[in-house]
């Protein structure tokens, strides 16, 4: 019996290990359909370690790049500052034609009596860890659960959508990239409302999936979240259509997207400390000032939009 | 027990480098230290059953800091330890050359059944070319790093079975001067 059991132990452990590792994929998947988790504890203290080592470790690294990037950066700061100038002018004049015409249609103080319940507050982190199998895309930021970062929340910067917390600890939270092959996203055309998903392919671009039919899509176009699949509020910046591939027949069409974000370079991030769907009221000027009054609470679980946005 | 706790240290240090090279190098470029670890526990160990856990607890350590599902290095490197254990029982992979082959083809593998198994369980896009072409980057990129990394948990584990063996008198359980040990 006792040769028996010795001749078993290393069959029986692998075959134990395989199921445990499988249950552990099967039982990922389900928490990420319903926005993540938080890790357990033995998982959330090697995370604790692992985080500021990470930091510590690739802290030679950064200063050295910082250093190059701050002399690449000054010689064009000029030219920068210049452009920037004008940019800021032609914004400015954007800027007071959409206060026109919101006046115009009555909008403007139904805005204004809203914005205590729309404002998504916003908690600054810094990216401490970058993923570390070449085969998937996503960062470890430095605020985690007792800074009220929860799984699910939006993580963004300046210039437009960085991706979601899929999992968080005390101190730390992983986020997953757009560029990831699991990231998908409803999105939509800025200038032609032409709606479709962005997916992730694991490379340093996207593709947006839109329909054929009636679709107007061409080189150069904004593209946006739509707010409805319940993670991202709407109408923040996914990046820019840079080519086109052919239907060859099919329903759907991708279009390639150059992200708005350089996720090669993260450094800085926020994390909106809220999902999206309470921004939509923003973007519905049709909806009765009743259908307004009462919005859900902060930190509400969405409701409406496709469920699985951000974690496929 | 202590030549574990010292796999299991320089698993997760190997870990902490690899984050902070990733940083500097993009993602196919970058070395899969911690799986070269679990390759050289494969082929360097003679201890099946702890040697197959450790990778799997490594894999899980992996699995963290990455945003694959929770398993999925974890199940990949189980895989990697066996075949490591397999390769090292049944060819002769005592120079680097013939450990280099078997790293470059296992990393392709690996790749692959990765971005496979996560079509499987996430309706992620299926693989193109380009992850092929990835998949190889990365593979010469750990044949360059293998040699150290595995030359290290070698030193390593010939270092703290040295000392096993002196505390104990006999060798450790399994340990048969490095093949063929069961436990």
């Amino acid at each position: 019996m006792g040769d028996l059991l010795k001749r078993l132990a290393a069959p029986l452990v692998v075959v134990f290990l395989i199921l445990l590792t499988v249950v552990s994929m099967v039982g990922d998947r389900r928490a990420r359909d319903t926005g993540g988790r938080d890790l357990p504890w033995w998982q959330a203290s090697l995370l604790e370690v692992t985080a500021p080592l990470e930091r510590l470790l690739s802290a030679p690294f950064v200063a050295v790049e910082d250093f190059y990037d701050g002399y690449v950066d000054l010689i064009g700061v000029r030219a920068e500052s210049r452009r920037l100038e004008r940019r800021i002018a032609e914004i400015e004049a954007e800027n007071l034609q959409f206060r026109e015409a919101l006046v115009a249609s009555g909008h403007l103080g139904r805005v204004a009596s809203m914005r205590d319940e729309v404002e998504i507050p916003m908690l600054p982190a810094e990216v401490v860890g970058l993923d570390v199998a070449p085969w998937f895309r996503s960062v470890l930021v430095d605020r985690g659960a007792q800074h009220g970062v929860e799984p699910g929340h939006p993580v963004i910067t300046h210039q437009g959508v960085v991706g979601v917390v899929t999992a968080t600890s005390g101190h730390a939270a992983k986020t997953m990239l757009l560029l990831d092959r699991q990231s998908a996203v409803d999105a939509l055309v800025q200038r032609s409302r032409a709606r479709g998903v962005v997916r992730g392919v694991g490379r340093d671009r996207l593709e947006f999936e839109f329909v054929v039919r009636g679709a107007d899509v061409v080189e150069g176009d904004e593209v946006v979240t739509s707010g409805l699949g319940g993670v991202y509020p709407k109408g923040l910046r996914l990046g820019r259509v840079g080519e086109l591939q052919e239907a060859g027949g099919r329903l759907t069409r991708i279009a390639i997207i150059e992200p708005a974000v350089d996720l090669g370079q993260l450094e800085q991030v926020f994390v909106m400390l809220r999902r999206g769907p309470q921004m939509d009221l923003l973007y519905q000027p049709n909806l009765p000032l009743d259908d307004l009054a009462g919005p859900a609470p902060v930190g509400a679980a969405p409701t409406g939009g496709a469920p699985g946005e951000g974690a496929r | 027990m202590r030549s574990v706790a010292a796999l299991f240290a320089i698993g997760v240090l190997a870990l902490v480098v690899q984050g902070a090279l990733a940083r500097m190098l993009p993602p196919p470029w970058c070395p899969d230290l911690a799986w070269l670890v679990v390759v050289g526990i494969g082929l360097r160990w003679p201890r099946f059953v702890s040697g197959i856990v450790l990778s799997v607890v490594l894999g899980y350590g992996m699995d963290l800091l990455s945003s694959s599902l929770m398993g999925q290095h974890a199940l990949l490197r189980l895989v990697t330890f066996l075949a490591a254990a397999l390769a090292a029982r049944q060819l002769d992979l005592s120079g680097s050359v013939p450990i280099g082959i078997f790293v470059l083809v296992m990393t392709v593998v690996y790749g692959l059944a990765m971005v496979l198994s996560l079509s499987f369980f996430v309706d992620a896009s299926w693989p193109g070319i380009d992850v092929v072409g990835s998949a190889l980057i990365h593979a010469l990129v750990n044949v360059l790093a293998a040699g150290p990394m595995i030359g290290l948990v070698e030193r390593l584990i010939v270092r703290f079975s040295d000392e096993e063996v002196g505390r104990h008198g006999t060798a450790p359980l399994g340990f048969d001067g490095g093949r063929g040990g069961l436990l």
